[in-house]
C-alpha cells in the first residue's frame, strides 16, 4: 500500500530537534556553572586567549585610544598638597622603579595570569608632594578626558599600587594606556587607569567613570 | 517506493501543503506576514547586536571606535529587542508565529533520520523533498533558539554583574562568548545559503 502520510507518534523517541536544543542548553549551563573552575585548571582565560591580545580586552570611553607623544607628556601632582609637581616621562624614569606580577582581574569576569607591572610606586610619588593633612582621596584623570578614577589614602592597595610605564619588560603599548597608566592589584581592572595624566588629592571621594554606571567604588577582588 | 510526506497536522500548519510549491521560499512566505515581519525584525535587531559585539571584542576596532559604554548599551539593547520580537512571536499576541516554525522544526520524520545519515555518510547535502524546514534547517533552528537563550541568561548576568559572584561572571562571559562565536558561525552559514539561493533544498 502506498504510504502518503507519515505517523509522527511512532518517531517522537528521535527528534534531533529536540535534543540538540536540550544538549545546547545543558551545555550553556554546564558552561555557567563550571566556567570558573575550567579556567583555573587551565591556569588562563579561554575567552581572552581568544581575542588574541595576551588575554587581555582592551577598552576605551573615548573615541579610541588617546594618543600622546612621549616628549610631550606630563603627569600632574595637585590638589591638597605642598608641593604640587609636574613629571615628565623622563621624571618617572628616573625615579626609583618597582614591579609587582599580579592577576588582571576584568569585574566582568576575565583575567590575565601572571602580569609584571613595573614603574614608580604611587605612595612614593604622593609622599613626594607632601599632602597636607586632610587630604582623604585621590583623584585619577586621563588624557583621554573621559576616564577618571579614585583611590582611598586608608585603603591597603595604595601602598602597592604602581604608576605604571612597562608591562611584562616592554613599555605599554596604545591599548594599555601608553605612556602611563596605573596598577591598583588586589582591584578589579577599571580602578587601573589607563593613559593616566593627573593625581588630585582630595578631601571626599568623587565617583569614577565606572562607578557613575553602576560599579562599586570599592573594587576589591574578593578571595 | 515510499514518499513521506511530513505531517501537516501539526498546529496550525495543518491547511498548508508547503511541499506543493518549488519556489524556493514560497514556503517561509506562506507562514504569514506575522512570521516573516518577526524573522526580519530579529534579524535586524541581531545584526545590530552582533557588530556591535565585534567593536567590544576586536581590540583594533575598539581602538578606533571607542566609546565603551554606549557600544555595550546599544549591543545590550538590540539584543534584548531581538528577544523582545521573538518572544512576542511565541505568545498570543502575533498570533503564536513563531510556534509555527518551533512546531515544524520539531516535527521529525524518518525520512529526516534518512537525510541525516545520507549527510552524514557523503558529507554532501542531499536533496529534501518534503515540505517546509529541511531536517539541517529543524536542527539548526533548535540550536539558535537554545543558543540565543543561554546568549540572553549570561548576557544579563554580565550587564547586572553586581548582583552575582565572581565565579558566575567568569562562567557567563566563557558560556556568552563560545556561544556567541556558534550563533555568528550559524548566521554566517545561514546568510551562505540565501547566497546561494539554496536555501531550503
Amino acid at each position: 500500500m502506498e504510504r502518503t502520510t507519515f505517523d509522527i507518534a511512532e518517531h517522537k523517541s528521535v527528534s534531533l530537534p529536540r535534543r540538540s536544543f536540550l544538549y545546547v542548553l545543558g551545555t550553556g549551563a554546564l558552561f555557567l556553572g563550571t566556567g570558573s573552575i575550567v579556567e583555573k585548571m587551565l591556569g588562563s582565560s579561554v575567552v581572552g586567549e581568544a581575542t588574541g591580545l595576551g588575554g587581555y580586552h582592551l577598552y576605551s570611553v573615548s573615541g579610541g585610544f588617546p594618543v600622546v607623544k612621549p616628549n610631550q607628556y606630563e603627569l600632574r601632582i595637585s590638589g591638597l598638597v605642598r608641593k604640587p609637581m609636574t613629571l615628565s616621562l623622563d621624571d618617572l624614569y628616573r625615579m626609583n622603579q618597582t614591579s609587582i606580577d599580579s592577576t588582571f582581574q576584568c569585574v566582568t569576569g576575565w583575567e590575565v595570569k601572571n602580569q609584571v607591572f613595573s614603574g614608580v610606586s604611587l605612595a612614593s610619588l604622593v609622599a613626594q608632594s607632601e599632602p597636607l593633612s586632610f587630604a582623604r582621596f585621590l583623584k585619577f584623570t586621563s588624557f583621554d578626558h573621559v576616564y577618571t578614577e579614585s583611590l582611598s589614602l586608608s585603603q591597603p592597595e595604595f601602598h602597592k599600587s604602581i604608576v605604571t610605564t612597562h608591562m611584562n619588560g616592554s613599555t605599554l603599548s596604545l591599548g594599555h594606556g601608553f605612556p602611563v597608566r596605573l596598577f591598583v592589584p588586589g582591584n578589579y581592572g577599571y580602578k587601573s587607569i589607563k593613559w593616566l595624566s593627573g593625581i588630585e588629592l582630595v578631601e571626599t571621594d568623587e565617583q569614577g567613570y565606572w562607578e557613575q554606571y553602576g560599579y562599586p567604588v570599592n573594587a576589591q577582588i574578593p578571595t | 517506493m515510499h514518499k513521506f510526506r511530513p505531517s501537516q497536522t501539526v498546529g496550525s500548519m495543518k491547511a498548508k501543503n508547503y511541499g506543493q510549491d518549488k519556489n524556493l521560499g514560497s514556503w517561509y512566505n506562506e507562514l504569514g506576514p506575522a512570521t516573516t515581519t518577526i524573522h526580519n525584525l530579529a534579524s535586524l535587531f541581531l545584526l545590530v547586536c552582533i557588530a556591535s559585539s565585534f567593536i567590544l571584542y576586536i581590540g583594533p576596532l575598539e581602538g578606533l571606535i571607542g566609546h565603551r559604554e554606549v557600544v555595550r548599551e546599544l549591543h545590550v539593547v538590540s539584543g534584548l529587542l531581538a528577544m523582545l520580537v521573538l518572544v512576542v512571536g511565541f505568545s498570543n499576541v502575533w498570533g503564536r508565529a513563531m510556534s509555527k516554525v518551533w512546531n515544524l522544526a520539531m516535527t521529525w520524520s524518518s525520512t529526516d533520520d534518512e537525510w541525516i545519515r545520507r549527510w552524514r555518510t557523503s558529507l554532501r547535502r542531499p536533496y529534501y523533498e518534503e515540505s517546509g524546514l529541511n531536517p539541517g534547517q529543524k536542527v539548526a533552528f533548535a540550536v539558535v533558539v537554545a543558543l540565543l537563550a543561554v546568549l540572553v541568561v549570561s548576557g544579563l548576568i554580565l550587564r547586572l554583574f553586581a548582583y552575582f559572584p565572581l565565579w558566575l561572571r567568569v562562567g557567563a562571559t566563557l558560556s556568552h562568548t563560545l556561544f556567541a562565536y556558534a550563533l555568528v558561525a550559524l548566521v554566517l552559514t545561514h546568510l551562505y545559503f540565501v547566497a546561494q539561493k539554496s536555501f531550503r533544498r
